[in-house]
């Protein structure tokens, strides 16, 4: 078994104490990251890449993965709490989260939260030891135009299926392209948009952009918002006021939904541009819709808890397919993880995990490490994390500012670099304020010189432009590309299908329950949580509302979450 | 460390009532206030709109200079002379799409004198209870959310209703501009002065305009932080940061 083999080397490369100690720091400073509201997996990953110097590439990687699960981890904890998640991805966790916590249940809430998670980051890392290679191994046939129409199709999903208004995503993703023009001219060698200066003749950086646009964009965002005058928000989560450990029943309640919707959250993890935040809210949806007494959602449910918590940690799992197999990052934290790959040499693409097998395998068995890590650190230092919401964001906020400048000199020592990210950083947060998409951004800025590469290569081909006609895995891309840009127009009555369907099965009883679900949540990425949704009106109660509410002033960030 | 004890259970982002409002004038006044440069105004939940919306003014902006963008773009070659994709193929393609859709975007926010605009949004935050925590992070998050959520009809119904319900959601454009000054500040000084001193300097007004009521502790996070920073950057990491007028290494 090639991939036992493989898997035991990886597992070998990460047991030195060097390795472990990082994965160990990793999975903390995730988890640190995850559960201060307002910074999430993307924003810490930007602020923390520059941290990474110093380390070999696999050590460098294997922290900062256990950074970006580690969030996803953290992010229960405030979501839980005190009804903020640390992000995104954690907005459905506090549907029936902190209805739990408000009902004495906060102990019971995180216990189950932290075992999906690390039952669906498990799951999922299984899952991508076994994919990964399989994808790798098609992924290898591709050639530039396969590539180009990936990188077109990633961007495209990010636009239209994930973005609130796809005119907007399409200029966040444009701004990214722009900017990712500048410098030299990877064909001919001119220089493009760099005005004589030498600073701008490698191109303008990711990291700076990154840091700017996720960590900078969002403080100001928040200050904005007034998130400065707020104090700091009571927890209380004393181990004496109630049962810390969840009853029989509500384990029993969490089983079939974690092992329902982490699959459901790997398949929409590995599509790029869905994400963490898109998987959790559908497994929600689905739970919704499967249970036989929906009318508990809202008010502390357990399968409500269990399900997006297992869906966003498998997404979050599920995003690394695409990342090590085709270099194509399907989320904002993806991208700054590849960021990290460009800045430490390595090439992404197919090629990464034939070429550099002890890096990717090394990352792949450490997420087994790093699940059990956060399981016991999630478990056991609860309360130790539940003090992070404590600080302030009018104190937080400034030191992070500081953070962010000094860590995007650090990278190459250039202050022009610190000039771009406060630039940035004020460009996230018009973003922001207008509903623009800075995690397409990025996104675009990682995925833009991919595509114009590829695109010319491409076009040097015989045939031209035809040759996207002439090959067969170009034409199955073509095909899903139309897929989704038809995906809207089809969304309507898929879901009123959908819907009826729904109905119908829930008079059926409980016992259409179980076959509902595999087929409805991939196919549904167009339309998520339409299937189970759409026929919830009645009992959307709060929960419907709170998604509902918050969408109004959702900005977008494309696969936020992710 | 530090939380002032609050009497009143309140999450994070929440908007404080009245009661201390350190961040300068806020938003809410009558008069539209212009947080950047020529950056869009926020008419900051404010009933009176300006004449022209700070959203048309954002995508004019980037419109310009993404007109500029596809000016050069179009005095770069796009095909060599031996008949290959020349530099300028790529940003010409992304220019002529970014202009365009930023007209479009442009004429849209004109034309959308509308209840769900930006602004609108961002007062209707804070309506249903729970609405709360997923609108905090709604912010960034957003869309993906709001798909799934969109299949409800019970989202549908909260948008009027979120729109509808937001009183008096204070902005602070004033201290994103004097954040946005310290930062701008920053970067000059950076170099010459160095690492530590402006850090320092940049963190105890950063502080300042954040947290007014403790200057004392703002000073001392202030003088504290850059110090172990630099330390943990130059000397940790090996990654230099500039020394400036003090004597370091």
């Amino acid at each position: 078994m090639d991939i036992f083999a493989n898997l035991v080397n990886g597992i070998i490369g990460v047991l030195s104490p060097t390795t472990l100690l990082f994965l160990c720091i990793g999975v903390l400073v995730g988890m640190f990251v995850g559960a201060i509201p307002g910074l999430g997996a993307s924003a810490g990953l930007a602020i923390l890449l520059p941290l990474t110097f110093g380390l070999d590439p696999t050590t460098a990687i294997v922290m900062l993965a256990a950074v970006y699960y580690g969030a996803m981890y953290g992010n229960t904890i405030t979501a839980v709490l005190i009804n903020t998640p640390g992000d995104s991805a954690g907005v459905a966790t506090t549907l029936e989260g902190h209805p739990m916590a408000q009902k004495g249940r906060a102990g019971p809430a995180l216990v189950i939260a932290a075992v999906a998670s690390f039952a669906a980051g498990t799951i999922a890392v299984v899952l991508l030891t076994v994919t990964a290679p399989m994808m790798a191994g098609v992924a290898a046939s591709f050639g530039p135009p396969e590539l180009f129409l990936l990188v077109v199709i990633g961007l495209l999903t990010l636009i239209v299926l994930v973005g609130r208004n796809w005119l907007r995503g399409l200029v966040s993703v444009l701004i990214g392209f722009a900017i990712g023009t500048v410098g030299i001219d990877v064909g001919g060698g001119t220089q493009r948009y760099t005005f004589g200066s030498t600073e701008l003749i490698n191109g303008i950086n990711f990291i700076p952009v990154a840091i700017g646009l996720f960590g900078l964009g969002e403080i100001l965002w928040t200050l904005y918002r007034g998130g400065h005058l707020d104090g700091a928000s009571p927890m209380r989560l004393d181990r004496r006021a109630g049962a810390f450990w969840p009853s029989r029943q509500e384990w029993r309640q969490a089983r079939m939904p974690i092992a329902r919707n982490t699959p459901l959250g790997f398949v929409l993890g590995v599509i790029p541009g869905a994400g963490a935040t898109v998987a959790s809210l559908i497994a929600y949806s689905v739970e919704k819709g499967l249970s036989k007494r929906p009318e508990r959602f809202g008010k502390g449910a357990v399968e409500g808890l269990a399900a997006p918590e297992s869906a966003n940690n498998a997404a979050a799992t599920g995003a690394m397919v695409p990342l090590l197999t085709l270099g194509i990052p399907g989320s904002a934290s993806t991208a700054v993880l590849l960021g990290g790959f460009l800045m430490w040499g390595l090439q992404p693409g197919p090629l990464l995990m034939a070429e550099e097998p002890q890096f990717a395998w090394g990352l792949i068995a450490s997420m087994y490490l790093g699940n059990v890590m956060l399981l016991l650190v999630s478990i056991f230092c609860i309360p130790m994390f539940a003090a992070v919401t404590r600080t302030p964001f009018r104190t937080l906020g400034p030191l992070v500012i500081i953070l962010c400048a000094f860590g995007a000199f650090a990278v190459n020592g250039s202050v022009v670099e610190v000039g771009i990210m406060f630039a940035c950083g004020v460009l996230g947060f018009f973003m922001r304020k207008h509903g623009m998409s800075p995690a397409a951004t990025v996104i675009a800025l990682v995925l833009g010189p991919i595509a114009e590469e590829t695109l010319r290569q491409t076009l040097l081909l015989d045939g031209g432009t035809e040759v996207f006609l002439h090959r067969t895995p170009s034409l199955v891309l073509l095909g899903v590309m139309v897929l989704v840009l038809c995906a809207p127009l089809l969304g309507a009555p898929l879901k009123r299908g959908a819907a009826r369907l729904a109905g119908r099965r829930r008079a059926a009883g409980a016992a259409a329950g179980a076959g509902a679900e595999p087929g409805g949540g991939p196919r549904d990425t167009g339309e998520p949580g339409g299937e189970p949704g759409g026929s919830d009106g009645s009992h959307g109660g709060s929960a419907g509302a709170a998604v509902g509410g918050s969408e109004d002033d959702r900005r977008n960030e494309g696969s936020g979450g992710g | 460390m530090a939380g002032t004890p609050t009497s009143r259970v309140r999450l994070p982002f929440q908007r404080a009532s009245a009661e201390r409002t350190a961040g300068g004038p806020s938003g809410q006044g009558p008069s539209p206030a212009q947080p950047e440069g020529g950056g869009p105004g926020g008419p900051a939940g404010g009933r009176r709109r300006p004449r022209v919306s700070g959203e048309t003014v954002f995508y004019l902006i980037v419109g310009a200079v993404l007109t500029g963008y596809t000016v050069m773009a179009f005095g770069m070659e796009w095909q060599t002379t031996a008949g290959r994709v020349g530099p300028g193929l790529f940003p010409r393609i992304i220019g002529v799409l970014g202009v365009a859709a930023c007209a479009i975007c442009t004429v849209q926010s004109v034309l959308r004198r509308r209840p769900e605009g930006a602004d609108e949004r961002d007062a209707g935050e804070q309506t249903a209870d729970s609405g709360d925590g997923a609108a905090a992070a709604g912010e960034r998050d957003t869309a993906q959310a709001e798909r799934p959520s969109g299949a409800e009809p019970a989202a549908a119904a909260g948008e009027p209703a979120a729109a509808g319900g937001g009183q008096a959601q204070r902005r602070h454009p004033w201290a994103v501009v004097a954040l946005c000054a310290i930062l701008a500040a920053f970067v000059t000084v950076l170099v010459p002065v160095g690492a530590v001193v402006t850090g320092s300097v940049a963190l105890i007004a950063a502080l300042l305009v954040c947290d007014r009521s403790h200057p004392v502790r703002s000073v001392v996070i202030g003088a504290i932080f850059p110090v172990a920073l630099y330390a943990v950057f130059v000397y940790g990491l090996n990654a230099p940061l500039p020394a400036g007028i003090l004597p370091l290494y």
